[in-house]
C-alpha cells in the first residue's frame, strides 16, 4: 500500500487505492499514471484523492469521500468554466452514510458514483465530462414520440465518452429528414426559380451530398405550395449551415489542450442540432414524412 | 504541563506556505474521521482559514505543532498560504509531551499508538530526572488518564507480533476491523484472571502464548463471537468466588485453551453459569429484604402491598417445587 497520501485519512487509503486498481484496470493504464492529491490544473487548485488523463485526453477524477459537499461544488462549477474536460467520479464506501440525497445531487452536476469497500467496486452512476456537462439538454416532450429515443440516445452517446458521435447521431436524423423533404417535394413538383424547360433540380435525393439536397431546398422550394408556413428559408438555411458542422466532429483530440478546444466547439453545436431537429420536426408536420 | 515551551504571547503570527509546512514526527497515527474533515473542508473553502495553525521552524521548512486538519484542508483546496503561529522549537521531551496534551486527548489517537509513544516518554524522563516516572506522574505530564496508561502498559506485555497484528488491523476501515486494541485488552485481562486464579493453568509464557493462538483462531472463525465473551472466563476462573466447582471450571477452560471448537459461551454454561445466576439472584434478595427493613408500614400504598404479595407467592410456590 502506498503512503503518499496526506489529505487522506490513513483508514480510507485502502478505498482510494481499490478505485486506482479499478480506473487502472478499465482504463487500461498503469497505476503508477495515478497521481495523488495533487491539483488537476493551476488555476483549479482543488486535489481529487487520485487524478490520470486517459488516452481521450480525460482528466479522470476521483475523490474518497464520505458524503457530497459543498466545496465540489465549487471544484465542479470551476471545470465547467474553464472547459476542463474533467470526468470526476466519488469514491464512496459501502458503509458510509452518504444517503440518496447525496448520490442525486451528484448525478444533477454530472459527477459519478463509485461505491467500494464492498466485495468489488461497482460504478452506481457514470460520470460525464464536465466540460460538456452543461450543454442544454433537449425536452423530449418537444419531438415526436417516434424521435425521442434517437434524441434520448444522442444526448446520452454526447454526454458519455463520445460527444462527437452523440452530435452525429442528431445529424443524421436531421439528413434523413432532409431527404425525405426534398423526395416530397420533388413527388409534388412544388419547385419554383428552376431554369426554363425544367420541372425539377435533379437531384438523386437519397444519393448526392446532403449539403446539395439543402442548398437545393434554399432556393427552390416553393413553400406557399407545400402548404407548411414554417417550412421558412431562414430554417432550411440553419440545416444549411449544419453540414460544415458535421464534417468537424470526426477528429479525435490529441492534447489536452485540442480535447478543450474541441469540447468548447461541439457543445453549442449540439444544442444547435437538436434544436434545428425540433423545429424542422415541427414545421414537416403537416406532410406526415 | 511543565515544559518551558514558548507561550502564544511569544509566538509570531505569519502567512506561511503550505507547502513548506511537514508532519509532527511524533503525531504518526492521527485518525481522522472523514466526514468531520469533509465538513471542515466546507467550512475552509467559504470563509478561510480563521484560526491559525501553530508550526515551529526546523531549517528552511515549518513542522507542525497544531492543526493537522485545517493543513490538511488547505493542501486539499489549493491555498498557498495559511495563517500560523510560529513557535519555538520544542525538546524531543517537549514535543512529545505536546503532541500527547495537544493530541492524543482531542483527536483520539489509537490506544497503541499511544502505548509506543509512552515508552519513549519514560525513557526521555528518566535520563533527565534520574528514575523512571510513576503512573501518577506519567499521566500527569501526558494529560492522560491512568485508566488508560494501565491499558497500554497492559497492550506492552505482549509479543511484538501481536502489536504488528493491531497496526496491520489499524490500516483498514474502523468497520473492517477485527483484532483491535480493545480485543487483545479484554483477552489478556481475562488471561491474567486465569494466572492469577489458577496458576497451574499458565504456568508461563510459552503456554500463554499458545493460549492466545487458539483464542485469536477461535475469534477469526467466530467460533468465539464477541471480544465480551472474554469477561466469562474471568467468571469461570474465579469460580470459588460463586462457590461453584473448581474442578469443574479448571477442566472447562483446559478444554477452552485446547479444543479448536469449543466456546466461551459453552464453558461458561458448562460451568459456572448457575453459580453466577444464584449469587445474582441472592444478592438482589438481600438488598431487597435490606431495603424493605428500611420501610415504615405505614407508609407503604396499595401498588407496593400487591407486589409484596406477589413476591411472597412466587416465593413460596417455588419453595414448595423444590422441597
Amino acid at each position: 500500500m502506498t503512503s503518499s497520501y496526506v489529505v487522506l485519512d490513513r483508514s480510507w487509503h485502502g478505498y482510494a487505492e481499490e478505485a486506482k486498481e479499478y480506473f487502472s484496470s478499465v482504463c487500461g493504464l498503469p497505476k503508477s499514471r495515478f497521481l495523488i492529491e495533487t491539483p488537476v490544473s493551476s488555476d483549479l487548485g482543488y486535489s481529487p484523492t487520485l487524478h490520470v488523463t486517459t488516452r481521450e485526453q480525460t482528466l479522470l477524477c476521483v475523490d474518497v469521500v464520505s458524503s457530497y459537499t459543498e466545496t465540489l461544488d465549487t471544484f465542479v462549477l470551476g471545470c465547467i468554466n474553464s472547459g476542463m474536460p474533467v470526468e470526476l467520479f466519488l469514491a464512496v464506501p459501502v458503509d458510509s452514510p452518504a444517503a440518496m440525497k447525496d448520490i442525486r445531487r451528484a448525478a444533477q452536476s454530472g459527477i459519478g458514483i463509485l461505491e467500494v469497500g464492498g466485495s468489488t467496486p461497482l460504478i452506481i452512476r457514470p460520470a460525464v465530462s464536465l466540460s460538456l456537462a452543461s450543454v442544454g439538454r433537449p425536452k423530449l416532450k418537444e419531438y415526436p414520440p417516434k424521435y425521442r429515443p434517437a434524441v434520448e440516445k444522442a444526448l446520452q452517446t454526447f454526454l458519455g465518452s463520445d460527444p462527437p458521435s452523440g452530435a452525429l447521431l442528431l445529424y443524421q436524423e436531421i439528413e434523413d429528414l432532409i431527404r425525405r423533404l426534398a423526395t416530397e417535394v420533388d413527388r409534388k413538383g412544388f419547385w419554383k426559380a428552376l431554369p426554363p424547360g425544367k420541372a425539377s433540380p435533379g437531384l438523386r435525393w437519397d444519393k448526392d451530398p446532403w449539403q446539395n439536397v439543402s442548398e437545393s431546398l434554399v432556393k427552390h422550394l416553393d413553400s406557399q405550395k407545400l402548404a407548411c408556413p414554417q417550412l421558412t428559408l431562414p430554417l432550411l438555411g440553419r440545416v444549411l449551415g449544419l453540414a460544415d458542422h458535421r464534417n468537424l466532429v470526426g477528429h479525435k483530440p490529441k492534447t489536452l489542450k485540442a480535447r478543450i478546444k474541441r469540447d468548447r466547439e461541439i457543445r453549442p453545436r449540439f444544442e444547435h442540432a437538436a434544436e434545428t431537429l425540433r423545429d424542422l420536426l415541427d414545421a414537416a408536420r403537416p406532410l406526415k414524412l | 504541563m511543565a515544559t518551558a515551551h514558548t507561550t502564544p504571547a511569544e509566538a509570531t503570527l505569519a502567512q506561511i506556505d503550505v507547502a513548506k509546512i511537514d508532519r509532527n514526527p511524533d503525531n504518526p497515527r492521527i485518525h481522522f474521521r472523514q466526514g468531520e474533515l469533509e465538513q471542515l473542508l466546507d467550512s475552509i473553502n467559504r470563509y478561510g482559514v480563521q484560526v491559525p495553525i501553530s508550526v515551529y521552524r526546523e531549517g528552511r521548512r515549518y513542522v507542525l505543532i497544531d492543526g493537522e486538519r485545517r493543513w490538511r484542508c488547505a493542501l486539499k483546496l489549493g491555498l498557498e498560504t495559511i495563517p500560523s503561529l510560529v513557535q519555538a522549537k520544542p525538546s524531543p521531551l517537549e514535543n512529545l509531551l505536546l503532541m500527547f496534551n495537544i493530541h492524543a486527548l482531542r483527536e483520539q489517537w489509537d490506544l497503541l499508538t499511544q502505548a509506543l509513544k509512552l515508552r519513549p516518554i519514560e525513557t526521555m524522563i528518566e535520563v533527565a530526572e534520574g528514575r523512571k516516572p510513576n503512573e501518577r506522574e506519567l499521566a500527569t505530564r501526558t494529560g492522560l488518564s491512568r485508566a488508560t496508561i494501565r491499558r497500554c502498559n497492559l497492550l506492552l506485555t505482549m509479543p511484538e507480533r501481536y502489536l504488528s497484528m493491531i497496526l496491520a488491523e489499524l490500516e483498514k476501515p474502523k468497520a473492517k476491523q477485527k483484532f483491535t486494541e480493545d480485543f487483545f485488552i479484554e483477552m489478556e485481562r481475562s488471561l491474567r484472571a486465569v494466572q492469577r486464579n489458577m496458576p497451574e493453568l499458565i504456568q508461563d509464557e510459552r503456554e500463554k502464548d499458545s493460549i492466545r493462538r487458539v483464542l485469536i483462531d477461535k475469534y477469526k472463525t467466530d467460533i468465539i463471537q464477541s471480544r465480551i465473551h472474554f469477561r466469562k472466563i474471568s467468571k469461570i476462573a474465579r469460580a470459588t468466588r460463586v462457590e461453584a466447582d473448581p474442578q469443574k471450571a479448571e477442566k472447562v477452560l483446559r478444554d477452552l485453551f485446547s479444543k479448536n471448537s469449543y466456546s466461551i459461551e459453552r464453558a461458561y454454561d458448562d460451568s459456572v453459569s448457575e453459580a453466577y445466576v444464584e449469587r445474582d439472584v441472592v444478592t438482589r434478595i438481600e438488598s431487597l429484604i435490606k431495603r424493605l427493613h428500611e420501610l415504615d408500614p405505614a407508609d407503604i400504598d396499595e401498588d407496593v402491598r400487591v407486589h409484596l404479595k406477589s413476591l411472597i407467592n412466587e416465593a413460596q410456590l417455588l419453595l414448595e417445587r423444590g422441597a
